[in-house]
């Protein structure tokens, strides 16, 4: 079945086109990668996903029911966001800010479930920040934050994640860490969008590459086709090297055309 | 409310907030009750324990009935009110610098109640002035609710608040620069300042309501501002109704703020200093915050009252004065102190 069903959408900015008409499908267990240069319109297309961005036309199906037919408070449950240079506005405790995951099952007031438990204690075990407990979002480093935003997101279970360029600011260790953390969350069937620059760890990770190039998709596909010699002239100015390596196809970026 | 307790949460974060609300209750309360052993006319203790709770019509009883009680029950409700709603604004706004007067409220409460002393119609009658008040509190929310209904930000909102404010300050100057009688003048100069002396049960009935429904207005929107620490996208993400909880703070914020305004005048900092204080010791999360803010304003305007009492020669201090004489300098030494920490 598929998750997400984006059919000719469009958002206009002013004159120009941020997203001009842009199709595609995400299926569940699948990791797509949404790639492509400053300003190719990459957290437009994911704004739009989770419902920040109306489109001016085209439509968006999430589980085959249009997305502005299905309520909040159930949309939230099953899709989760982390957006770009996601930050927190006071300095709570950590294990406060990953149960803010579990905001879309409670409500005013209720307490905490069991579930909610089970669901915060597993994310931050995933997310390698179990051993944070009681300290504050502030007294930890910029890479450590990022791990919380990880277990928030990781504790809402969701059914699709969404997230635009989690690991850009993160160390070698941390970015393999948590793309590796969502390719184990996509095994178990969750779908997974998101945006990256790094074009070695977009192949080496996404089952496919959404390559987008001033708003319009230049070419759906495996990592493998999407990146080929002429979309990375095209597209990114750019000559690339393909590594075969033990653990798949990694597309580096060499020179500057 | 949830006060609650996530099970993996230290204890110590936990029995923290507990331990602040009972404390927080205790000074409320101890404040509250000395607040009537304290005034003019000098009453012995025991006198005052017996008129608290006697029918009769001596000289005491009424003094207390009608003097001290309900200028210490405005000033329980008022301080409540300043404090939740300022704790609710900083977490909508997600700024620590905001407060009740930010988004216009005050001024044209108190620009309404202006206007009442000006036309005379204050001497008609001695609900004129916080039917003045609340007229003006009103027209700022429609004004506002105008603006958010437009799917304005909340920082546009806010920028539109501080525009509003300074009308209503312009506007109130225009009125006392008007203003045919410079007695009428001074009365409204005083009155700005803020105070709570003279106050009778009448405008205790006229705050209560509005500051009740404005209390579970605020309360409503608490749940969902906790999620607003991780910025309004996330929290829209998460199921948050943005402009549905902006519209509860807003509203919730005119009706108890501008209730106060308009029988007490402007009372200053106490919306801004308490949630600042209070927001460490409960681990920064709004759903707690508001509460003990409640207690903490309560506290606050209960002791500034109570300051302001005693003489300084033979002239009460007004009670906004007290506010900002401990608030401004207090709120200077917080933002140097924490200035790494602010935006």
């Amino acid at each position: 079945m598929s998750v997400f069903d984006a059919r000719d959408i469009v958002v206009q900015r002013g004159t120009r086109l941020a997203l001009d008409k842009v199709s595609f499908n995400v299926g569940s267990g699948e990791i797509i990668g949404v790639v492509g240069p400053n300003g190719a319109g990459k957290t437009t297309l994911l704004r739009t996903l989770i419902g920040l961005q109306i489109p001016n036309s085209g439509e968006i199906k999430f589980e085959e029911t249009p997305q502005q037919k299905i309520s909040a408070g159930e949309f939230a449950r099953a899709v989760g966001y982390l957006p770009q240079n996601a930050i927190f506005h006071w300095p709570i405790l950590v294990e406060h800010a990953v149960k803010l995951g579990r905001f879309p099952y409670q409500s005013p007031l209720t307490r905490a479930t069991s579930q909610d438990r089970d669901a915060i204690e597993r994310a931050m075990d995933i997310a390698g920040i179990a051993d944070f407990v009681g300290r504050r979002v502030d007294e930890i480093s910029g890479g450590e934050r990022m791990r919380v935003h990880l277990a928030r997101l990781l504790a809402g279970k969701h059914r699709a994640i969404i997230a635009d360029e989690p690991i850009t600011s993160l160390d070698p260790k941390y970015q393999l860490h948590f793309l590796s953390v969502l390719e184990r969350e996509a095994s178990q069937g969750t779908a997974v969008v998101i945006s990256l620059h790094d074009l070695a760890l977009a192949s080496r990770f996404c089952h496919r590459l959404i390559v987008l190039n001033n708003g319009a998709v230049a070419v759906a596909d495996i990592p493998e086709r999407a990146l080929d010699d002429a979309t990375l002239a095209t597209v990114f100015g750019v000559q690339a090297t393909r590594l075969h390596t033990d653990s798949g196809l990694s597309i580096v970026p060499i020179n500057v055309i | 409310m949830p006060i609650d307790a996530i099970s993996i949460a230290p204890a110590s974060a936990r029995n923290g907030s507990g331990t602040v609300a009972a404390g927080l209750l205790l000074v409320t309360v101890a404040l509250f009750f000395g607040s009537l052993f304290v005034g003019p006319v000098p009453i012995a203790a025991d006198d005052v324990w017996s008129a608290i709770f006697a029918t009769d019509r001596s000289a005491i009883s009424t003094v207390i009935h009608e003097i001290r009680l309900p200028r210490s029950i405005l000033a329980l409700v008022i301080g409540a009110s300043l404090g939740i709603s300022g704790a609710a604004l900083q977490a909508l706004v997600r700024n620590p610098l905001a407060e009740p007067g930010i988004i216009g409220v005050s001024a044209l409460s108190a620009l309404g109640a202006v206007t009442v002393f000006y036309t005379g119609m204050a001497n008609a009658h001695s609900l004129a002035l916080p039917i003045g008040g609340i007229s003006g509190a009103l027209v700022s929310v429609i004004i506002l609710l105008a603006l958010a209904g437009r799917g304005l930000s909340t920082l546009t909102l806010i920028l539109a608040g501080v525009a509003i404010n300074s009308l209503g300050g312009a506007l109130t100057a225009l009125v006392l620069n008007l203003s045919p009688n410079p007695f009428a003048a001074y009365e409204i100069f005083f009155w700005l300042m803020g105070s709570l002396a003279n106050r009778s049960f009448e405008h205790v009935w006229v705050v209560l309501p509005f500051s009740l429904i404005g209390w579970v207005l605020l309360f409503r929107a608490a749940h969902a501002l906790d999620a607003f620490v991780l910025g309004e996208e996330v929290a829209s993400s998460l199921g948050v109704n943005i402009r549905r909880t902006r519209w509860l703070v807003v509203l919730g914020s005119a009706l108890s703020v501008g209730a106060g305004v308009a029988v007490a005048g402007i009372i200053g900092f106490v919306g801004l200093v308490v949630p600042h204080l209070l927001r460490p010791v409960v681990g920064h999360r709004p759903v707690v915050l508001l509460p003990l803010s409640g207690l903490g304003g309560a506290s606050l305007t209960l002791a500034a009252d109570l300051g302001s009492r005693f003489a300084v020669g033979h002239t009460e201090l007004m009670l906004g004065v007290v506010t900002a004489l401990i608030g401004a300098p207090f709120f200077l030494y917080l933002v140097l102190k924490t200035r790494s920490q602010l935006i």
